[in-house]
């Protein structure tokens, strides 16, 4: 069992150098991906820098919205809340790429992953930079077991979430839209465009109900010292636990519907 | 003529791709008009916790991601669709083909591959709701703000271009751009900010990179009345000559290592 899990373990950091070695090729394309992550992480702090600053209300406070959105970037990174395994995997469903993956004795999503964390590999280094200074810069203290616990139940969620997304591309031949759509509508209950706290209060509690802020919110505020109530991390963690076989047992009925020339 | 003719040929051929095959793209529609949908969301909860940032009220920023909307929808279709076409064609070599062919070069490739009718399709949509939530009667806009404010909107587009191609053109150089062109949707990060909120240096820093802000953040600023109309649109006309001179000039350059290159 364990060589198994180290076999597979091995493997999957394999790919994931593979495909950072293309940026030996197109050493240009590594920089201006930096640059390009940075500049849009830097945009929009900017614009809650100004709205702290230049807002009439000091419940805006600058110090926690440009914490936040340094740690939403890195967070978001790490656990591609923003879908983008799906994202790759829906263009590789659509172009037949995936027929060679499915042929293989692993795990087609997990092999995904490996590849995304591999290909985006600046953006990781960037985001992870970004949410230690966001934490140092902005945190009011935290619990490490608390933030161990919100940060598991975002990567499991995650994982989930974007398993669910990629499974619609063998059901419709155009999925790149749905999945924008989708992603529009995380965004928002994610806490990406704006801190769930600043929700109207109905409206957060109405959401905590739900997996969304435990897939990216939780860990962001429990890493800046926010007060969240314990069962908040316990629904996170049963929202995880329940999607995580749903998504595996979805993917394997929607991989039965995949048919390609070739095959 | 012969560039008029040559522009008809060319939409008359992208609106007979387009037609054909009109109906997978429905879910893009949704996508935007989610993406719409959100932001609108999003702004109506940071203005439940302040009444202005800087000195935008609501009304203003929902006219300020009018305007940033309007001007996504249009280049993104009139220049970024294009530039990125041209990108993967010189990377394929399928650029050669285009050198032999009797036609303006340049023209060809800027209006080979507009798509009116998906510019139409995708914008509408999200644009018409927003008509109708902003408040027309409650800006301050003037005739002359308006016209200032107008012609900063198209020179910021012109720029916009300017930037795209030459984006597009680093493949020539480096073999691929892919990353290099996502510096557009980095620069597009975040678009309601109040330009005059803005610190000093980051004002200066938009006539360099960020045109986007220049079609939007400034072009609201003028139209509203809270930037000196006269002064900002004389440093977006120096800007665009500035852009257009350097754009020519790495045009020309591009298409002398291309050439090399393929000889």
């Amino acid at each position: 069992m364990v060589d198994a899990v180290m076999n597979k373990s091995r493997l999957f950091l394999a790919v994931a150098r593979t495909e950072a070695q293309i940026y030996v090729f197109y050493p240009l394309e590594f920089v201006v991906a930096f640059i390009n992550r940075g500049l849009a992480i830097f945009l929009s702090a900017l614009f809650w820098v100004v709205a702290a600053e230049f807002g009439d209300n000091a419940l805006l406070d600058r110090r926690f919205l440009l914490g936040y959105f340094l740690i939403v970037s890195g967070m978001t990174q790490i656990s591609f809340a923003n879908v983008n395994v799906a994202s790759h995997l829906l263009r590789r469903i659509k172009s037949g790429a995936i027929s060679s993956d499915l042929l293989k004795p692993i795990d087609p999503f997990a092999l995904q992953y490996a590849r995304s964390y591999g290909s985006q590999v600046q953006f990781l280094l960037i985001s992870s930079v970004l949410t230690v200074v966001g934490v140092l810069y902005a945190s009011d203290g935290f619990s490490p077991l608390l933030a161990v616990w919100a940060v598991l139940n975002m990567i499991i969620i995650n994982y989930s979430l974007n398993r669910m997304t990629a499974l619609i591309g063998f059901y419709v031949v155009e999925a790149a839209g749905i999945k924008n759509s989708l992603l529009h509508v995380l965004r928002l209950l994610q806490g990406m465009l704006i801190p769930l706290n600043l929700l109207p209060l109905v409206a957060q509690d109405v959401l905590f109900f739900t997996p969304f802020p435990s897939s990216l919110y939780m860990p962001i505020a429990t890493l800046l010292g926010a007060d969240i109530a314990i069962s908040n991390y316990a629904i996170g963690t049963l929202w995880g636990l329940s999607l995580l076989p749903i998504s595996a047992w979805q993917w394997k009925r929607a991989t039965r519907k995949y048919e390609a020339v070739g095959l | 003529m012969r560039y008029l003719r040559l522009l008809y040929v060319n939409a008359v051929n992208t609106f007979r791709r387009d037609v054909a095959y009109f109906a997978e793209n429905w879910s893009n529609v949704l996508s935007t008009l989610l993406f719409t949908l959100t932001a609108v969301l999003a702004i109506e909860a940071i203005f439940t916790n302040v009444n202005t940032i800087g000195s935008f009220d609501k009304n203003d920023v929902l006219f300020l991601m009018f305007l940033g909307q309007v001007s996504f929808y249009l280049i993104a279709r009139v220049s970024f669709v294009p530039a990125t076409e041209f990108a993967e064609e010189v990377n394929s070599g399928q650029l050669d083909f285009y050198l032999t062919r009797p036609v303006p070069l340049r023209f060809f490739i800027y209006t080979k591959s507009i798509s009116f009718l998906i510019m139409v399709r995708d914008s509408l949509p999200p644009l018409i709701p927003l008509t109708f939530i902003v408040d027309w009667t409650a800006l301050g806009v003037t005739g002359h703000s308006f016209l200032a404010g107008a012609v900063i909107f198209l020179l910021g587009m012109v720029i916009e271009h300017c930037m795209v191609y030459m984006l597009a053109l680093t493949s020539i150089w480096s073999g691929s751009s892919n990353h290099t062109l996502s510096y557009f949707w980095a620069s597009r990060a975040e678009n309601r900010m109040p330009y005059e909120n803005l610190y000093g240096w980051f004002q200066g820093a938009v006539f360099l990179g960020l045109p986007a802000l220049l079609s939007s953040s400034l072009a609201a600023s003028v139209m509203l009345g809270y930037s000196p109309a006269a002064l900002r649109l004389a440093q977006v006309l120096a800007a665009t000559v500035v852009w257009l001179i350097v754009h020519n000039y790495a045009w020309k350059k591009a298409m002398q290592t291309y050439s090399s290159a393929s000889s």
